[in-house]
């Protein structure tokens, strides 16, 4: 079988692994408002702060789509130049784990790694796939999340 | 709020169908509440210019309505653990998105109840346009 060329360089292992700049947000309460706006979302616990006290959290929570939604890419750690050129990229998708509640008022640091650089050979010839870790921190040090986003160049 | 009991949870058991009926304006919202100010979700002719066919629902929006369908389902007491998604196909501004989820898995892990689904949304062809799946933690019978 003939062996496809292969897109992952040496430059590009290198990275693996390599923490990037640290990114600060703060889970504004306005900013939670206009994203349950632009999503559609009524849930009272992102936004009635009566109903949000009384529940198990005991005050306003973030909604999970706010970090899934973060457009972080100018923050993130970017995977070298393939060696032959690759036209098209898209956001291939990606996994969030929640792991404390995010709580409206909250400061987070995400901090960004490349996680993996690899190839597959598909219908519409080889595919690089760069894995992005961040880990979300909270004002006390707590990681509160994990995200790994897939980015596709093809 | 309605709540859902991990006794009451079924495997095979499907989650109630959310419908976004999807705006132009609402990519607009989306794009200055996410910070993705990609022209190919709002400026019509920079989107053909790069071969697309139109505007295109950005897909992480696609991500946050199955993160709602998820949340909506179980209940405030519920919480998410994990969800992964993957954009396999686009869909459009004016596109009603059906976001649909099916219970797959559920088992206790130390003392939390699990419960797995696998999500998707769903285009008017019937395609899956963003299929993943999710993990949650549900309360016991009250």
């Amino acid at each position: 079988m003939a062996q496809q060329q292969s897109l992952v360089t040496a430059e590009m292992k290198a990275v693996i692994g390599k923490k990037g700049k640290s990114v600060v947000v703060d889970v504004e309460k306005g900013w939670v408002k206009r994203f349950c706006t632009s999503v559609g979302e009524t849930n009272p616990l992102y936004l009635n702060e009566k109903v949000a006290k009384k529940s198990k959290y005991g005050g306003l929570i973030a909604p999970p789509g706010l970090l899934m939604g973060l457009y972080l890419v100018p923050e993130l750690p970017r995977a070298p130049e393939p060696p032959v050129r690759l036209p098209r990229g898209v956001d291939g998708g990606g996994t969030w784990t929640f792991i404390r509640p995010i709580m409206v008022g909250d400061t987070l640091t995400g901090t960004g790694k490349i996680k993996d650089i690899y190839q597959r050979d598909g219908r519409a010839g080889p595919m690089l796939f760069s894995e992005t870790e961040v880990t979300w921190r909270n004002q006390k040090r707590q990681v509160v999340a994990r995200m790994v986003g897939r980015t596709i160049r093809y | 709020m309605a709540q859902i009991y991990f006794n009451h949870v079924k495997e095979g058991m499907e989650l109630p169908v959310l419908e976004k009926k999807t705006t132009t304006r609402q990519l607009v919202q989306w794009a200055g509440a996410s910070g993705d100010f990609n022209e190919i979700h709002y400026d019509k002719p920079w989107a053909e210019k790069t071969g697309l066919p139109g505007l295109i629902i950005h897909g992480r929006l696609k991500a946050a309505f199955l993160g709602q369908l998820v949340t909506d389902w179980m209940g405030p007491a519920g919480t998410l653990k994990k969800i992964d998604v993957a954009y396999r196909g686009m869909d459009f501004p004016g596109d009603t998105v059906k976001c649909k989820g099916k219970v797959v898995k559920k088992y206790t892990r130390g003392r939390e109840r699990l419960v797995d689904v696998e999500v998707w949304t769903e285009n008017a062809k019937g395609e899956k346009t963003t299929p993943g799946t999710a993990t949650v933690a549900l309360p016991a019978r009250r």
